[in-house]
């Protein structure tokens, strides 16, 4: 018979090894990874190097691209992000939840099947300025000429790619806010609110919307990290300069000039520096929530 | 407590025979082997081909002639995998950096800028091509083909097709195409928002011919890399660019990143021009269906670079002789005459079409003539050797520095 001395050393041992597992599996690549990088940035590594040097990260910090690419890769990532919760939130409080459990409920895990680099594909064959929108739009004598048509895929303001990330976000929010708004009973709150006399606005400003982005907290952020490193997706409808920090760093690694690639390397430490940092943050701020 | 400590040096162990690679490392110096032996030792082998795989009608050349056949003769399985210049050279200074010794990439098609840069981490085996018996066919008295980026290629890498710029209009919206830079300009700012360049290895390719027109012509940048010339000369080409920068595609504010989506513009009418490294690649492309029948080629009146593409092995392959093997059919008449056809491929052969026999002479004469491209006879004329790879490297920095970013 296990004796509750027992017990607590196997779950020791447990926790031993799933820290273990963690350290070996994760943290330790990681590590590893980031080291490299730091240690290729500054010439100390690499079959080119010829030993230290401040020259690649100096010349990328003198230049103005890293930082317009983080700022470009973050204005996106908070665009899309911002739209796509906007749109998920109000279908979800419009239809009570019950969009995931009509007959049309399939209809949001379409968009979810589809990989980035189909759907980005889509978004330039609808939206280029000789696609389907662009056609539609001179069909009904909106437009006298194709070339008319505004600029939105390749575009300075990122619309695409805007839109492409909403296109897949907001089905996967749509879900996910769903479920919350059934398993948070967010429906009978409500009613207990508005027999209380609360107006449906507030109603949705006081309960409804606070009550799914709090408990939705962790997955909107890995979300917007996840946007915020995109690639195919810029790749495609993207501009040349500014470029968002992913496709930035494959074309320091993968260009004509070998000598680019410590610069890459400092970059996609910039990177990982940069979504720690945010990581920290909001760890910081919810521990502090919390208590 | 055992238990956790023996899985921990499993696991330890696990890892660090991940990163030992000391396998099997087969060194073949070719010249102590016949082209029997080599044959005999490449059969019932495995190659890996890493090649670009963006146009099916390439890859349908691979995999329904070249695959077949080089199984059914001499016993070797070709497996293809994708992967062009620069990720080629990831993959194999990444293998160098972890000391890896057999490589994962038996054989590969390089251009000059990879050939330079596989030179630069010494991933190439050889000298290997004087060993391959079809290579006393291939036309090296042709500069085009015996210098690669101006460099001699020295048996590194063997030819395997040979291709010049040229640039794809509308025949229907350009009954008569610019054929000079004036006459570009002058076009262009008549026409906004009809014309880019992509910014890739063909828009430099096309940048790098209109240095070599700006310079003063064939030869004018031949040779080692010249900095006091590139720097004096492209000067002038941004100014160029620049000028007619305004009237270009979504009015030079972006450049699209690679030719195929040019080409694709060019089909919906977005575009009235595209190009192509590939002067057979027109006809190619029209049977395909990829390009509408209004696609015509045509290259500048000051020229356009013509170039080849080879044919590698790498340096730490423990394939070497099933490599030279296949190389040796890809330049083979059979494989090269297949090649050429606009229905297959279009690719220029290597070959010195005078050292064949009658019948395979008279069966390369006999290859329908295109209708959508320039005759290669007559092309040939304006032909521009390559530059040194620095002035690529150059350019594509600058383009985006003095163009693109501007």
């Amino acid at each position: 018979m296990m004796t509750l001395e027992n017990m607590l050393l196997n779950n020791k041992k447990a926790s031993f090894l799933g820290i273990l597992c963690f350290m070996l599996l994760v943290v330790l690549p990681f590590a590893g990874s980031l080291i490299y990088a730091i240690l290729y940035s500054f010439g100390l590594t690499g079959i080119l190097s010829k030993g230290f040097t401040t020259t690649h990260v100096s010349g990328l910090l003198n230049n103005k691209e890293m930082f317009f690419s983080l700022f470009y890769s973050f204005y996106i990532a908070i665009c899309s992000m911002f739209i796509s919760l906007l749109l998920a939130i109000a279908s979800v409080l419009f239809f009570k939840a019950s969009i995931t459990k009509s007959k049309w409920s399939v209809f949001p895990y379409l968009p979810l099947a589809l990989p980035a680099i189909v759907t980005a594909f889509i978004s330039l064959q609808v939206f280029n300025k000789t696609g389907v929108v662009s056609r539609m739009f001179y069909q009904i004598h909106i437009i006298s000429d194709l070339s008319q048509f505004p600029d939105m895929v390749n575009d300075k303001l990122g619309v695409g790619i805007i839109i492409t990330h909403v296109l897949m976000a907001t089905p996967f929010f749509l879900i996910f806010f769903s479920n919350m708004y059934e398993a948070e009973n967010v429906k009978a709150l409500s009613s207990v609110a508005k027999s209380l006399g609360a107006s449906s606005i507030k109603i949705a400003e006081k309960i409804a919307i606070p009550l799914l982005l709090k408990n939705g907290l962790n997955t909107i952020l890995l979300y917007l990290i996840f946007v915020f490193g995109s690639y195919e997706i810029p790749l495609i409808l993207g501009q040349q300069s500014p470029q968002m920090i992913s496709v930035l760093i494959v074309r320091k690694m993968q260009r004509y000039n070998l000598m680019d690639i410590p610069q890459g390397y400092f970059l996609s430490l910039v990177y990982s520096i940069a979504v720690i940092l945010l990581l920290a943050v909001f760890l910081k701020s919810k521990k502090q929530a919390v208590s | 407590m055992k238990k956790f400590t023996s899985l921990l040096l499993v696991t330890i162990s696990l890892l660090l025979n991940a990163c030992n690679n000391n396998n099997r490392i087969t060194e073949i110096d070719p010249s102590q082997f016949s082209w029997n032996e080599i044959v005999r030792q490449a059969k019932g082998e495995k190659v890996n081909f890493m090649m670009w795989q963006g146009d099916p009608q390439i890859n349908k050349y691979i995999n329904s002639f070249i695959i077949p056949r080089v199984k059914k003769e001499y016993g070797i399985t070709l497996k293809t995998s994708a992967g062009q210049g620069n990720q080629l050279v990831s993959i194999l200074m990444g293998e160098k950096e972890a000391v890896k010794t057999n490589s994962e990439i038996d054989m590969c098609w390089i251009n000059g800028e990879t050939f330079y840069q596989l030179k630069q981490i010494d991933a190439l085996f050889g000298p290997f091509v004087s060993k391959l018996p079809n290579a006393a066919l291939i036309n090296f008295d042709n500069p085009f083909i015996k210098y690669d980026f101006q460099t001699p290629v020295d048996g590194m890498e063997c030819p395997w097709g040979n291709v010049q710029l040229c640039i794809i209009y509308n025949k229907d919206k350009v009954p008569v195409p610019p054929k000079n830079m004036n006459e570009l300009e002058n076009y262009v700012i008549q026409h906004p928002g009809k014309f880019t360049i992509p910014n890739d290895f063909t828009g430099l390719t096309f940048l790098k011919s209109l240095l070599i027109d700006i310079a003063g012509g064939r030869g004018s940048l031949a040779g080692p890399f010249d900095e006091a010339k590139y720097k004096n000369y492209s000067a002038l080409l941004w100014q160029y660019i620049n000028r007619i920068k305004p009237y270009l595609w979504k009015s030079g504010k972006t450049f699209p990143n690679a030719v195929a989506s040019m080409h694709q513009m060019f089909s919906q009418g977005e575009l009235y021009f595209t190009m192509s490294n590939n002067d057979g690649e027109v006809d190619n492309k029209v049977a395909e269906g990829t390009l509408p029948p209004f696609a015509h080629s045509y290259v500048l009146d000051a020229g356009t670079i013509q170039n080849s593409h080879y044919l590698g092995i790498t340096k730490n392959s423990n394939q070497k002789a099933a490599a030279m093997v296949v190389i040796n059919f890809m330049v083979s008449p059979q494989a090269q005459l297949e090649k050429q056809k606009s229905t297959v491929w279009g690719d220029g052969t290597v070959l010195d079409v005078n050292k064949l026999s009658v019948a395979q002479q008279a069966v390369f004469n006999s290859l329908q003539t295109r209708q959508y491209g320039p005759d290669r006879a007559a092309i040939q004329p304006k032909a521009l050797m390559e530059l040194a790879p620095e002035y690529m490297i150059r350019l594509n920095d600058d383009f985006r520095k003095y163009v693109i970013e501007q």
